[in-house]
C-alpha cells in the first residue's frame, strides 16, 4: 500500500483519547513520525507508543504538559525545535465536551470549554506554524465538532468554543496559504470513544436514525480524513470545513 | 489505494475528464467508461482520444450514447454493465456541457439540452447502476458527482450551467439520505479553476485577476480533483456522505 505520509513529522496534540491513539495507529503506519502532545503520561500510553514505533518503524516523541499552561507549552516548543526536524503537519485533536442548558452554565465551565477547545489551539499553531514557515509549509487539521454547525440545544458552551477554533482555522487559511500552509477543519459526529460514553443511550439512538448511514461514526473515520487532508493528495484543498458524520442534516431542527 | 475495485464512470470526455480518469487508473482500480458524446465530438482529434485512453489496459470503454439517455437507454445500460459481473464500488459521474450565455440571451433549447445531458442523464445512469448494486452481496459503494465552484457562487454567463450543476447538489443530499442505510455513500466535488486548455489560454490580465481570488495562487491541476475522488471513492472515507467537498485553493 501506498505510504501517504511518508517521512512526514506530524504533530497531534490530545494523542491519549480515543481518537488520538486511532491517529497514532494511521499516521505510523502510513510512514509518519509523529511528536504526541499528551497531559497525562502512564505507562500504558507510553507503552502503546513504544509499540506502534516498532510496529512501523518510526519516530514517536512524546511530550507530557498541560496545553492550557502557556509556560509549558512555551517550554515544549523549544523542546520541539530542537529536535531539529522539519514540522509537516499539525493536527489539533485535544478538546473536552460539556453538556449543560444555557441558564445553568457556569462562567468557570464556559472558561474551561474555551481554555482547552480554542486558546490552546489558538497558541499552539501560533508557534507551529512560525516552525512551518521556515521549513516551507505544511498542514493543519483542527478537528472541531458538528455540534459547531448544528448548534443543538444544551451544548451553547461547548459549541461556541469549538465554532471559536473552526472560525480560526478558516481565518488562518487565508492568511498563512501564501506560506505554503494549508488548513482544513474536520467536524465529526458522534464518533464510538470514552468521551461519549457518558452520552445516554437513547441519545446516541437518535443520532443514528437522523444519520443517512444509520451508524455512528469510527476514531478510524476520522483518522483516515485528517491522514488525506495532511498527506500531499489534498495540495489544493485549504480553508474546507469537513464534516465526517454520516450524512447528518435535521432539517426539523434549525441548522 | 484502489486497488481491486470497479469504478464505473459517466463522462463527456473533455480534457480534464480523460486525465482523471487516466488517473483513477493509476491508482489501480479498474475503470469502466461509458461515453456521452456531443456535437463536438465528431472528428478525428475525438477518435484520437479513445484510442489512446483505450491503451491503458486498466481502462475499458463500455459503450456510448449520443446526449440524452432515456428510459429505453436505461435498460441497455444496466444490461452492458451487468454482464461486466464486477462489483461496482464507485461511480463517478463526469457528465458536463456548458453553453455560455447571458440569462436573458439564452433560448429555451439551450435551457433544455443543458438539463437533459447534465442532470436527467446522469441521474438516469446513476439510477440503473443503483439498481446493480442492489443485487450485489457486499452494496459498499460510493457515488461521486463533480460540479464547478461556481454553482456555489454563480458566474456571469452561467445561470443555465449553475442551476443545471445546482440540480445535482439537490439530488446528491436527497440520495445520501435514500442510499445511505444501503452502505451507498453519495457526495460532491466542487472544482475550483483548473488549468486546462481553455484556461491556459486566458490573457495574464485576467489569469492575474482569477488567481487574486485564490488563497494558493494558482489554477488546480487535474490529479487535485483525481486525488479527492479517490479518496471518496476509498475506505478512507466510509463515514463522509451527503457532502460537498470543495477543492478550490480557498476561492
Amino acid at each position: 500500500m501506498e505510504k501517504l505520509l511518508l517521512n512526514k513529522n506530524i504533530i497531534l496534540t490530545g494523542a491519549a483519547g480515543g481518537l488520538g491513539r486511532e491517529m497514532i495507529d494511521v499516521f505510523a503506519k502510513n510512514g509518519a513520525n509523529i511528536v504526541v502532545l499528551v497531559r497525562q503520561n502512564d505507562d500504558e500510553f507510553l507503552n502503546f507508543c513504544n509499540v506502534i514505533s516498532e510496529k512501523y518503524s518510526v519516530n514517536i516523541w512524546s511530550f507530557c504538559f498541560d496545553l492550557t499552561n502557556f509556560i509549558e507549552l512555551k517550554e515544549v516548543i523549544d523542546k520541539i525545535r530542537n529536535l531539529r526536524i522539519k514540522i509537516d503537519g499539525l493536527v489539533n485533536n485535544a478538546g473536552i465536551s460539556y453538556t449543560a442548558l444555557f441558564q445553568l452554565t457556569s462562567i468557570k465551565e464556559l472558561k474551561k470549554q474555551f481554555e482547552i477547545n480554542f486558546f490552546a489551539p489558538y497558541v499552539l499553531t501560533q508557534y507551529i506554524s512560525k516552525i512551518m514557515v521556515k521549513s516551507g509549509g505544511g498542514s493543519i487539521v483542527t478537528i472541531s465538532s458538528s455540534a459547531a454547525l448544528d448548534c443543538n440545544g444544551g451544548k451553547s458552551a461547548y459549541a461556541s468554543s469549538k465554532a471559536a477554533v473552526l472560525c480560526m482555522t478558516r481565518c488562518i487559511s487565508q492568511e498563512l496559504a501564501i506560506k505554503g500552509i494549508r488548513a482544513n477543519v474536520i467536524c465529526p459526529g458522534i464518533i464510538k470513544t470514552n468521551m461519549v460514553s457518558s452520552v445516554p443511550k437513547y441519545i446516541i439512538d437518535i443520532q443514528k436514525d437522523a444519520s443517512s448511514l444509520k451508524q455512528i461514526g469510527k476514531p478510524i473515520d476520522i483518522a483516515n480524513t485528517a491522514l488525506f487532508l495532511l498527506s500531499d493528495k489534498s495540495s489544493y484543498i485549504t480553508g474546507q470545513v469537513i464534516k465526517v458524520d454520516g450524512g447528518v442534516t435535521q432539517f426539523n431542527k434549525r441548522q | 489505494m484502489l486497488s481491486n475495485k470497479n469504478i464505473i464512470i459517466i463522462s463527456t470526455l473533455d480534457d480534464i475528464n480523460i486525465e482523471i480518469i487516466r488517473l483513477l487508473a493509476m491508482y489501480q482500480a479498474s475503470v469502466y467508461v461509458w461515453v456521452i458524446l456531443t456535437e463536438k465530438h465528431n472528428n478525428d482529434e475525438y477518435n484520437n482520444l479513445i484510442a489512446s485512453l483505450v491503451d491503458d489496459n486498466k481502462i475499458k470503454i463500455i459503450s456510448y450514447s449520443y446526449e440524452i439517455i432515456n428510459t429505453k437507454e436505461s435498460n441497455r445500460i444496466t444490461d452492458l454493465i451487468g454482464s461486466l459481473e464486477k462489483d461496482i464500488d464507485g461511480v463517478v459521474c463526469l457528465v458536463d456541457i456548458n453553453r455560455f450565455a447571458r440569462f436573458e440571451m439564452a433560448t429555451e433549447k439551450d435551457l433544455i439540452d443543458t438539463f437533459q445531458t447534465n442532470v436527467f442523464s446522469q441521474l438516469i445512469f446513476v439510477q440503473s447502476i443503483i439498481k446493480l448494486i442492489d443485487k450485489q452481496i457486499n452494496q459498499k459503494s460510493s457515488i461521486v458527482f463533480i460540479v464547478p465552484i461556481s454553482t456555489l457562487y454563480g458566474d456571469e454567463g452561467q445561470t443555465i450551467y449553475c442551476a443545471s450543476k445546482a440540480a445535482l447538489i439537490g439530488a446528491m443530499k436527497s440520495m445520501s439520505k435514500e442510499l445511505g442505510p444501503k452502505g451507498i455513500r453519495v457526495n460532491c466535488i466542487a472544482r475550483g479553476i483548473i488549468e486546462d486548455k481553455t484556461n491556459s489560454k486566458t490573457n495574464n490580465d485576467t489569469r492575474d485577476e482569477m488567481i487574486k481570488k485564490m488563497d494558493i495562487p494558482y489554477f488546480g491541476r487535474t490529479i487535485d480533483i483525481a486525488d479527492l475522488c479517490m479518496f471518496l471513492i476509498s475506505d478512507l472515507s466510509l463515514h463522509i456522505t451527503g457532502q460537498v467537498l470543495r477543492v478550490d485553493g480557498g476561492m
